[in-house]
């Protein structure tokens, strides 16, 4: 299957928030695929210690408040410190949510550094479907909060809501998002 | 410990208005929009520090416990 370049964001200006929302230019995030990617290229927080992540609305909720599509999700890490010390992998409790509408982490504790970044991606399936959950996968690798880790992520989960989801926004969960990009595929 | 209030205040000042990207057009959120930003921001900013308090908090604990274990061997094995 091939990855059809939709749209790019930058982090220009350090935004809160960076979102897609289908319909206007040139975004398309409907029954136009049957699966959808955002490729996260050196997303730089801009505040220590915060977590990156995605929040969605569906067309219930048009221009909502992203707080109305609830999410059931798991988070699974491996890390390992720059000081070659602390190989291990784990489950993280407070990065899942079980119907939960707060902002869905793909990263947590992100370190700030100049040179520290989260990159990654994201596959959302089917997102247009009016009958089923949607799931999706995400992996990703940032440089953690404590003693220079590389943390090595994968999160996974589903939005449960059979509305279409057509809008999805991106942040951390406290500041701003300093720099980094993110491209929109469709995949099929 | 700094108060949610506190906490408001603090991101408040030092971002005395943000902006969103959305499909790769940058604008000024609205104030619903700032205020619903600074209240989540500063209630993570809040569990997070009182999350590293009780992680510090624990440890500290964790390092008395092994010392009085240490001077005292005999409660280790009772």
């Amino acid at each position: 299957m091939a990855l059809t370049f939709i749209k790019s964001a930058t982090a220009a200006g350090s935004p809160a928030t960076i979102s897609f929302v289908d319909g206007s230019s040139d975004v398309v995030f409907d029954n136009t695929y049957n699966e959808y990617q955002f490729h996260f290229v050196n997303i730089h927080a801009g505040t220590d210690n915060a977590a990156f992540g995605f929040q969605v609305n569906s067309t219930n909720d048009p221009g909502g408040g992203y707080d109305t599509s609830q999410i059931s999700s798991t988070f699974f890490k491996a890390e390992h410190s720059e000081g070659g010390s602390g190989g291990s992998s784990g489950y993280h409790t407070a990065s899942d949510q079980g119907n939960g509408v707060a902002l869905q982490r793909m990263s947590y504790s992100q370190q700030m550094d100049d040179d520290e970044a989260f990159s990654g991606v994201l596959t959302i399936y089917a997102p247009s479907s009016s009958t089923y959950v949607k799931h999706f996968v995400a992996k990703g690798n940032y440089v953690h909060h404590s003693s220079h880790y590389s943390q090595n992520t994968y999160v996974a989960g589903y939005i449960n809501d059979t509305y279409p989801i057509d809008e999805i926004r991106f942040a951390m969960d406290s500041g701003n998002i300093d720099s980094g990009t993110i491209h929109m595929y469709g995949v099929g | 410990m700094a108060t949610l209030a506190q906490w408001k205040k603090q991101i408040k000042a030092s971002h005395p208005s943000l902006t969103k990207n959305v499909n790769g057009v940058s604008s000024t959120l609205s104030d619903a929009e700032y205020k619903k930003t600074i209240d989540e921001w500063a209630k993570y900013r809040s569990i997070k520090r009182l999350q590293l308090t009780s992680k510090r908090t624990v440890a500290s604990l964790l390092t008395t416990l092994s010392t009085v274990l240490r001077l005292t061997p005999a409660l280790a094995t009772s």
